[in-house]
C-alpha cells in the first residue's frame, strides 16, 4: 500500500466515508483509517446475539439521508443501498392499548391523529404543508456551512414568516406540541422524538428539530436499510474503491502529523505513517481529533479550553434481542409493523425522564424506542426468526443514583445494565404479550460498552456533543470553528460534531469535503447535483 | 369638569410600578399625564398591607430592590427627595446548609470570598473571576435591559465581529447547570447561585439563558446590594405618586378602564367603569399585560388577526409560587450567625434539588423540597411592625395547580406547613415565633391582582422565545402596537417581570420619541 495521499479521512462512518467520497469524485488520492475491524461507525450491523441475527448496533433509522445530494451525487443505489420503508414511519402506544401512528400516507395518519382530535389532525396537516414549502430551504440549511446568527437573522428580519421561523429555533418541544396539538396522546407521539436527540421537553431549540424528523418522516418515510444500516456504508465504500479510495480497518491513529501549523499526515499506533499531501480530515470527534491526536502544543489555549467544556449530551444503552418468532403487541399490527414504537405513556413522564438523567439518576421509568427490524426486513434474522432492538435514550453517564428510591445501588454501569435492563423490559412486557416466551437471547450494551467498541460514541452518547442551543449551528463544535476547517492548516473536520449534527445525515461529511475542495479551488457544484 | 380634568397627553392604564415609572418620565418631559388604577391602592406588585396582625406591614408580592437597584430610576428621578428612603442589608444575601455553615454575599466582596472558600477554595477564586467578568461587561448588560432591546441581527452580528463577542453570544444561551457544573466543584456552591435563576425569574437550571440570569443578579447582589424601602414596597409607589403629582400628572384609583378609544386606527383615550372619558391627545400606555389588553380592551377590528394569534400564545409560566407571610414574635434563629442578620435567605441544599423541585412543578406536582427565598426587611425597618416583632416574607416555587386543578384550602396549607418545617431544619425557632401566618396559593395571588396571570411574577415565562427582541411579541417588541400611540409598559414586555420599572422606562422613552 502506498503511503502517501492527497488525502487522508480519520473514521469510516457515513460522514467520513461521504467526504473520501466526494474527495475521490474530486480525483484525489484518499484513504479512510478505521480503528474498529468493520466499517460504519454509528451504521454499524453486527451479529450481536446469536449468529444470523443482525442487529443494528447505533442508528436503525434514516430519515436526514434520504434528503442527501449523496444518494444521487455518489449514486448509492447502484452501489448496493437498498432502503425499505417501514408503514407506519411510527406509532406510540399506550397502556390502554390505543396506538397514534404516523403512516406514510399523509391522510392516513390524519385519520390515526382524528381518533383522538379532529383539530390535531388538521393541525398536521397544515404543518406538512409548512414543512414541504420550506423543504429546499431545509435542504440548503442542513447541506452547507452553517450561516453566523447575524446573517441568518439579518435575512429573517426581513419578513413576518421569517421571524416566525427564528422564533421556531427557540421554542421548546413542549411549547410547539402545546401550540399545535391538544391531545395528550398527539403531543406523545411526536413529542417522543426530542428524546431522541437528547433534548428535554423544555429545551430552547427542541421543537424545530422535532417538526423537521417527523416531517421528514410522513414525506420521505422513516427508512431502513435492507440488511442492516451498514448497507449505507458498505454502499459507499463500494463507491469509494471504484473510484482507487482505499480504506484500512484496524488502522488505530497515534497522532495527526503537524509540520509548520500545518497538518502533513497521520501515523498510527503501529508506527505506519501516511503522508497527506493535501489534507487531513477527521470525522471523530474534537477531543480526540485535537487533545489527543493534535496535541495541546500545536494549539492556542483558547481552543483546548473551549474542547474541553464542549458538553457531549446525555447517554444511551441498548438492549437487542433475538426472538424466536414474531413480537407481538397489544396495539396490534399497527405497532407490530411500525420502524419504532415509543411506549412513552404521556406527554409529562418524558420531562421526568430528562430531569432524572440531568441529576445523573437512573431514570425511574427510562425512555426508550422500540425498532421491529425483521417486520420490514426478513433478511436480518434466520427464516422465521426475529431481531429487534430497544434503544434507551437520556440516561446518565456516569451515574449519581437511581430515581426509583435508589432501587439500583450500582452506579457503576457495568454492574448496573442488566439491571436497569430488567426494569426497562419489565415495562416493555406491558406492551409485547409474548416477549418473554419468543426471547432468545438479550444483549444489553451500557454507555460503556458502546464507547469501548467506537471511541467516537463519546460518554457513551450517540450525540457527538449535545445538540443543545449553545452547540447548534455556528456555535458547533464550538464558536469559532463552525467551517470544517480547524486552526491547524490543512486539517478539517466532517463528523457529526459539525453542522447540522447528529443522526445519518451525510451532512457534515458532505459540508466537509465541500471545504476541502474549496481551499483547492475545485469547483464543488461540479461534484453534486444540489442547486 | 374643565378640559384639563379630562385631556391628557398621555393616559397609563394600571398604576402598578412599570405604569408609575412610564407617567414619571412622560412628566420629567412636560407631558401631562392621567394615570387610572382600578384598585382603590396604587402598586401592582408591589403593595403593602396589613394582613396577618395589626401593625405588621407586609408587601404581599414583590419585597426587595434588585434590579431596581441597577436601573437609573431612582437617581434620575430624585426619588430621595420624594420621600423615599432605602436601607442596604449587610449581609446581603445567604443560603444556610443543613451542615450548620452557609455561603453569604457581604457587601466587602473580600468577605464573600472569604465565605465561599469554607466550602471551596477554587470556587472562591471562579466566583471572583466571574464577578469580575460581571464588572467588566455591566455596563452592557445593564444598558440592555434599560433601553429597548436590540434587533437579532444587530446584537448577533455585533458579538460576532470578535473572539469575546461569539464567546459570550454563546454564554447567553447557555443553562444555569451547564455553568455551574463547569465553574464550581462544591455541591453548596452551585445550589446558592441556582436558587437565583429559578427563584427570582421562572427558569429551571437547565433552561438555555438561564447562566445569564444568574449573572445578572448575583452580580448586582455583590456590586449594589439589595435594598429594602423604609416602611415597604408602598412607600417606592408612594414616591412616585408624589413624583407624578408634581409633574403635570393626575392620578385615579378605584375606577377601571373598561376600554381603550380608538379613533381613525389611534388610541384617542379611555372609557371607565364609572362611565368617564377621558382622552389622550398623544397616546395611551397599557401597564396592563398584553393578553387581557387586547382581548378585553381593545376592540378586536382595532388590530389585525395575526397579531391576536401571537397575543393569544403569549406564555405565562405554570412554575408558580405560593407565598408564606407570618408575624413574627421574634427573628429566626437561624444556626450560621452571617445568614441571622442578611436581607436574603435562599433555602435549597443542591443543584440537583432545586432542578429536581422545580422540574416537579413544570409537570404539576409540589415538590417534596422546595427550595425557597425568606426576606429580611424588619431587621433593617422597624417601622413595619410593633416594636420587637418581625415579619416573615417566604417565596416558595409551586405548580400553578395540582394535578391540573386549582389549589384548595388544605392543599396550601400542607405545603406550607411543609416549608416552615423545612425552615425549622436551618432556623428551629421558625415555627415557635408565628404569631399568625397567612398563605397564599397562585390562585390567590392572581386573584388579589388579576395583572399577575398564573401568579408569575416574571409576567410571561423568561425563555428565549420571549426574551429580547420577541418578547412580548416577535416584531412587536419596541413597546408600540399595531394600534397609533398605543404603548404597552407591563413586566411582559423587555426586560420583564419584577420591580424595576425598566419596561415603564422603556415604553415612556418610545413614546417620547414618537413625539419628535
Amino acid at each position: 500500500m502506498p503511503s502517501d495521499f492527497d488525502a487522508i479521512v480519520i473514521g469510516a462512518g457515513h460522514n467520513g466515508l461521504t467526504c473520501a467520497s466526494y474527495l475521490a469524485k474530486a480525483g484525489m488520492s484518499v484513504i479512510v483509517l478505521e480503528q474498529y475491524k468493520r466499517i460504519g461507525g454509528m451504521t454499524l450491523t453486527e451479529e450481536i446475539t446469536l449468529p444470523g441475527f443482525k442487529s443494528d448496533i447505533h442508528s436503525y433509522s434514516h430519515t436526514f439521508d434520504l434528503l442527501s445530494p449523496a444518494l444521487k451525487d455518489l449514486d448509492l443505489a447502484s452501489h448496493g443501498l437498498e432502503f425499505l420503508f417501514p408503514d407506519p414511519a411510527f406509532t406510540s402506544v399506550f397502556p390502554n392499548g390505543l396506538a397514534v401512528s404516523v403512516w406514510r400516507n399523509l391522510d392516513k395518519t390524519c385519520e390515526s391523529i382524528s381518533k383522538f382530535s379532529k383539530k390535531d389532525a388538521a393541525a398536521w396537516r397544515k404543518l406538512h404543508e409548512m414543512y414541504l414549502a420550506g423543504k429546499q430551504n431545509t435542504v440548503r440549511l442542513l447541506f452547507g456551512p452553517p450561516p453566523s446568527f447575524g446573517s441568518l437573522a439579518t435575512e429573517l428580519e426581513k419578513s413576518e414568516i421569517g421571524m416566525e421561523i427564528f422564533r421556531s429555533f427557540l421554542i421548546s418541544v413542549r411549547t410547539w406540541c402545546n401550540e399545535w396539538f391538544e391531545a395528550d396522546e398527539v403531543k406523545t407521539l411526536f413529542g417522543s422524538w426530542a428524546m431522541h436527540a437528547g433534548f428535554s421537553l423544555e429545551d430552547s431549540n427542541g421543537a424545530d428539530f422535532v417538526f423537521l424528523i417527523t416531517s421528514i418522516c410522513q414525506d420521505s418515510g422513516n427508512a431502513i436499510v435492507k440488511g442492516g444500516s451498514a448497507g449505507i456504508a458498505l454502499a459507499l465504500e463500494r463507491y469509494l474503491r471504484a473510484r482507487g479510495g482505499a480504506i484500512m480497518t484496524e488502522a488505530f491513529v497515534e497522532n495527526i502529523m503537524v509540520k509548520d501549523g500545518r497538518a502533513t499526515g497521520v501515523r498510527l499506533k503501529d508506527g505506519r505513517t501516511f503522508h497527506a499531501k493535501k489534507a487531513v480530515v477527521s470525522s471523530v470527534d474534537p477531543r480526540q481529533t485535537f487533545l489527543k491526536f493534535v496535541g495541546e502544543d500545536h494549539l492556542d489555549p483558547s481552543i483546548v479550553r473551549k474542547i474541553k467544556r464542549i458538553d457531549y449530551g446525555s447517554a444511551v444503552a441498548t438492549i437487542h434481542y433475538a426472538l424466536d418468532s414474531r413480537p407481538s403487541y397489544y396495539a396490534g399490527d399497527e405497532a407490530n409493523n411500525a420502524a419504532y414504537v415509543h411506549t412513552t405513556p404521556n406527554f409529562d413522564s418524558m420531562a421526568k425522564v430528562s430531569y432524572e438523567c440531568r441529576a445523573g439518576l437512573i431514570p425511574e421509568n427510562p425512555w426508550y424506542l422500540a425498532t421491529n427490524d425483521s417486520a420490514t426486513d426478513p433478511t436480518r434474522a434466520p427464516p422465521g426468526k426475529y431481531v429487534m432492538k430497544l434503544l434507551l435514550c437520556n440516561l446518565p453517564n456516569p451515574i449519581r443514583g437511581d430515581a426509583r428510591g435508589g432501587e439500583i445501588t450500582e452506579t457503576d454501569w457495568d454492574k448496573a445494565k442488566e439491571k436497569v435492563a430488567e426494569r426497562v423490559e419489565q415495562d416493555f412486557s406491558k406492551h409485547v404479550r409474548n416477549l418473554r416466551e419468543i426471547k432468545l437471547k438479550r444483549v444489553v450494551e451500557s454507555p460503556l460498552d458502546l464507547e469501548r467498541r467506537n471511541p467516537n460514541t463519546v460518554n457513551g452518547s450517540l450525540l457527538n456533543g449535545a445538540a443543545q442551543i449553545e452547540q447548534f449551528f455556528s456555535f458547533r463544535p464550538f464558536p469559532g470553528m463552525s467551517q470544517y476547517r480547524t486552526s491547524i492548516k490543512g486539517l478539517y473536520l466532517c463528523g457529526s460534531c459539525t453542522h447540522p449534527g447528529p443522526g445519518v445525515s451525510t451532512a457534515p461529511g458532505y459540508n466537509g469535503a465541500r471545504a476541502v475542495l474549496q481551499d483547492l479551488g475545485v469547483d464543488f457544484s461540479s461534484l453534486t447535483t444540489l442547486r | 369638569m374643565s378640559e384639563s380634568d379630562t385631556h391628557f397627553d398621555f393616559i397609563v392604564v394600571g398604576g402598578g410600578t412599570n405604569g408609575l415609572t412610564a407617567a414619571a418620565y412622560l412628566g420629567k418631559e412636560g407631558y401631562s399625564t392621567l394615570v387610572i388604577e382600578a384598585k382603590n391602592y396604587l402598586g401592582g406588585g408591589a403593595v403593602t398591607k396589613e394582613l396577618t396582625l395589626p401593625g405588621f406591614k407586609h408587601d404581599l408580592f414583590a419585597t426587595s430592590l434588585n434590579i431596581w437597584r441597577a436601573s437609573p430610576i431612582q437617581d434620575e428621578l430624585e426619588l430621595g427627595k420624594y420621600g423615599l428612603q432605602v436601607v442596604d442589608p449587610d449581609p446581603v444575601a445567604s443560603t444556610p446548609f443543613k451542615s450548620g455553615k452557609s455561603i453569604t454575599i457581604f457587601r466587602d466582596l473580600n468577605s464573600t470570598l472569604q465565605s465561599i472558600s469554607k466550602f471551596s477554595q477554587r470556587d472562591a477564586l471562579k466566583f471572583k473571576e466571574i464577578y469580575d467578568f460581571y464588572l467588566e461587561s455591566k455596563d452592557i448588560l445593564l444598558g440592555g435591559l434599560s433601553s429597548p432591546p436590540l434587533q437579532p441581527s444587530e446584537m448577533m452580528s455585533a458579538l460576532e465581529e470578535s473572539d469575546t463577542g461569539l464567546d459570550f453570544l454563546q454564554f447567553s444561551y447557555l443553562s444555569a447547570r451547564d455553568w455551574l457544573e463547569e465553574n464550581f466543584e462544591s455541591e453548596e456552591m452551585k445550589a446558592f447561585m441556582s436558587i437565583w435563576g429559578s427563584n427570582h425569574l421562572s427558569l429551571s437550571p437547565e433552561d438555555a439563558g438561564s447562566a445569564l440570569i444568574v449573572l445578572i443578579f448575583v452580580g448586582i447582589l455583590q456590586d449594589k446590594g439589595a435594598g429594602v424601602p423604609i416602611g415597604g414596597m408602598s412607600s417606592v409607589v408612594e414616591s412616585m405618586r408624589r413624583y407624578i403629582e408634581a409633574h403635570r400628572g393626575r392620578i385615579v384609583t378605584g375606577d377601571e378602564v373598561l376600554e381603550i378609544i380608538v379613533d381613525g386606527g389611534r388610541a384617542a383615550g379611555v372609557k371607565t367603569n364609572s362611565g368617564k372619558i377621558f382622552r389622550s391627545r398623544r397616546g395611551v400606555i397599557s401597564n396592563i399585560e398584553p393578553k387581557a389588553l387586547f382581548s378585553k380592551l381593545v376592540p378586536d377590528s382595532a388590530v389585525p388577526e395575526d397579531f391576536r394569534k401571537k397575543v393569544r400564545r403569549f406564555r405565562f409560566s405554570k412554575v408558580s409560587e405560593v407565598m408564606i407571610h407570618a408575624a413574627l414574635d421574634s427573628w429566626l434563629d437561624y444556626k450560621p450567625e452571617e445568614t441571622r442578620l442578611s436581607g436574603m435567605v435562599q433555602i435549597g441544599e443542591s443543584l440537583d434539588e432545586v432542578s429536581r423541585a422545580y422540574n416537579d412543578c413544570v409537570i404539576g406536582l409540589p415538590p417534596s423540597e422546595p427550595f425557597m427565598t425568606i426576606d429580611n426587611t424588619t431587621c433593617y425597618d422597624s417601622t413595619r411592625t410593633p416594636q420587637g416583632k418581625h415579619i416573615l416574607w417566604n417565596f416558595v416555587r409551586a405548580p400553578l395547580f395540582v394535578k391540573g386543578r386549582p389549589w384548595n384550602e388544605e392543599q396550601r396549607e400542607a405545603f406550607a406547613d411543609r416549608c416552615i418545617e423545612r425552615l425549622c431544619e436551618y432556623a428551629p425557632n421558625a415555627k415557635r415565633v408565628i404569631l399568625k401566618r397567612v398563605v397564599l396559593s397562585p390562585q390567590d395571588i392572581e386573584q388579589l391582582n388579576p395583572n399577575l396571570v398564573n401568579a408569575d411574577a416574571g409576567c410571561g415565562k423568561a425563555t428565549l422565545d420571549q426574551s429580547l427582541a420577541l418578547r412580548p411579541f416577535p416584531r412587536w417588541s419596541q413597546y408600540r402596537t399595531p394600534v397609533k400611540g398605543l404603548y404597552m409598559c407591563s413586566g411582559a414586555t423587555h426586560p420583564g417581570g419584577g420591580v424595576s420599572g425598566l419596561p415603564g422606562h422603556n415604553a415612556a422613552l418610545v413614546a417620547i420619541q414618537d413625539q419628535s
